[in-house]
């Protein structure tokens, strides 16, 4: 075996020692490929159907570290509880992208967000929340995620706009899914929730 | 002892090993006592006249037993406090009437058990946690 056929050899039993490390559905020339996504911007969720959540994200440079590429979030995150009392606050978090073991494609992009608020439905009263969005991937233009929620989860106000109940709660939402922009789905459920629960204090 | 023999020894003894260490972990299945959840629930600033509900008051505790929650004031001259059950969840309704300080306990039990002293029964164990609430005059209301 001369030089030549030597490197042809070793490439080939590379390439078939990379394909042997990693997922079949890498090389199915039906799976799209992906890039990591720049998650800069606006996105929003509901959970429970009432509670509107809307990150800002801004995110900084993509480090790679152990084949990995990751960024930091910075950002705010604001929301809508019903009564509606509305709270907002910065926001961590980082996504990661783990890429193809030719490093070409993205085989996934998590997400994981933190915010830790304080919510005063009076100038007097302050309820701690925790929203913690876990183990969120990156699919088709939309964050499909997980979400623990810790705090208050609805308020209620009497015919003159002066606080009456608080209903707290912590669960985890295992549908919630982001997507980019303020949706009219967001919009919606928040004037559902404004109309039909505060119009004391909204009148 | 053939060599044979002698792995089918150690391999019974491991088994009875591993037998007597599933036993010890038995205790996975003690019941456990009530305890705080990570639900928040900080000092209160309230307005005389102004009574505020917490609905759900059992996410302020977690346990597998289904709790009993009851809640008492340090000074019912200042704020009384009042715990009521309705469709299997709690409301704790703080109702202040006098300025100044006072402590509000919340009290979460379990139920009593059969009293064999089957450690996977509850035994009747409680949790406390308290809440400071200041009360306040209430502010004048501005002219509309």
């Amino acid at each position: 075996m001369n030089g030549r056929t030597a490197l042809i050899a070793g490439v080939a039993f590379a390439l078939q020692g990379c394909k042997s490390l990693t997922d079949d559905e890498c090389y199915d020339p039906d799976f799209p490929e992906i890039v990591p996504s720049d998650l800069t911007g606006i996105w929003t969720g509901v959970t429970r159907d009432a509670i509107s959540i809307r990150y800002e994200l801004r995110q900084g440079r993509w480090l790679t570290d152990a084949g990995r590429d990751e960024a930091r979030f910075t950002g705010t995150v604001l929301i809508t509880i019903p009564g509606p009392v509305e709270a907002s606050d910065s926001l961590s978090g980082w996504t990661l992208a783990i890429p193809n073991c030719d490093e070409s494609r993205i085989l996934r992009q998590s997400v994981r967000v933190f915010a830790h608020l304080t919510v005063k439905p009076t100038d007097q009263l302050e309820f701690p929340l925790h929203i913690d969005m876990l183990y969120g991937h990156v699919e088709d233009g939309e964050i499909d995620a997980g979400l623990i929620y810790n705090g208050p989860t609805a308020f209620t106000f009497d015919a003159n706009g002066e606080l009456t109940g608080v209903e707290l709660d912590n669960f985890t939402d295992t549908d919630f899914r982001l997507t980019r922009g303020d949706q009219s789905a967001y919009r919606t459920r928040i004037s559902t929730a404004r109309d039909g629960v505060a119009a004391a204090k909204y009148p | 002892m053939t060599k044979t023999r002698h792995y089918t020894f150690m391999a019974l003894a491991g088994l009875t090993l591993a037998g007597c260490i599933y036993e010890d972990n038995g205790l996975v299945f003690t019941n456990q006592a009530p305890q705080v959840s990570s639900v928040e629930l900080p000092d209160q600033v309230l307005t005389v006249g102004r009574p505020l509900t917490i609905s759900r008051a059992e996410n302020l505790f977690w346990d597998d037993d289904p709790l009993t929650l009851t809640a008492t004031s340090s000074d019912s001259t200042v704020v009384a406090v009042s715990m009521a059950l309705g469709e299997g969840s709690y409301s704790l309704t703080f109702d202040p009437r006098s300025p100044g300080m006072a402590t509000v306990s919340i009290i979460a039990t379990e139920p009593e058990g059969d009293g064999s002293g089957d450690e996977q029964q509850p035994q009747g164990r409680s949790v406390t946690r308290t809440v400071g609430v200041t009360v306040v005059e209430s502010a004048p209301r501005r002219a509309p």
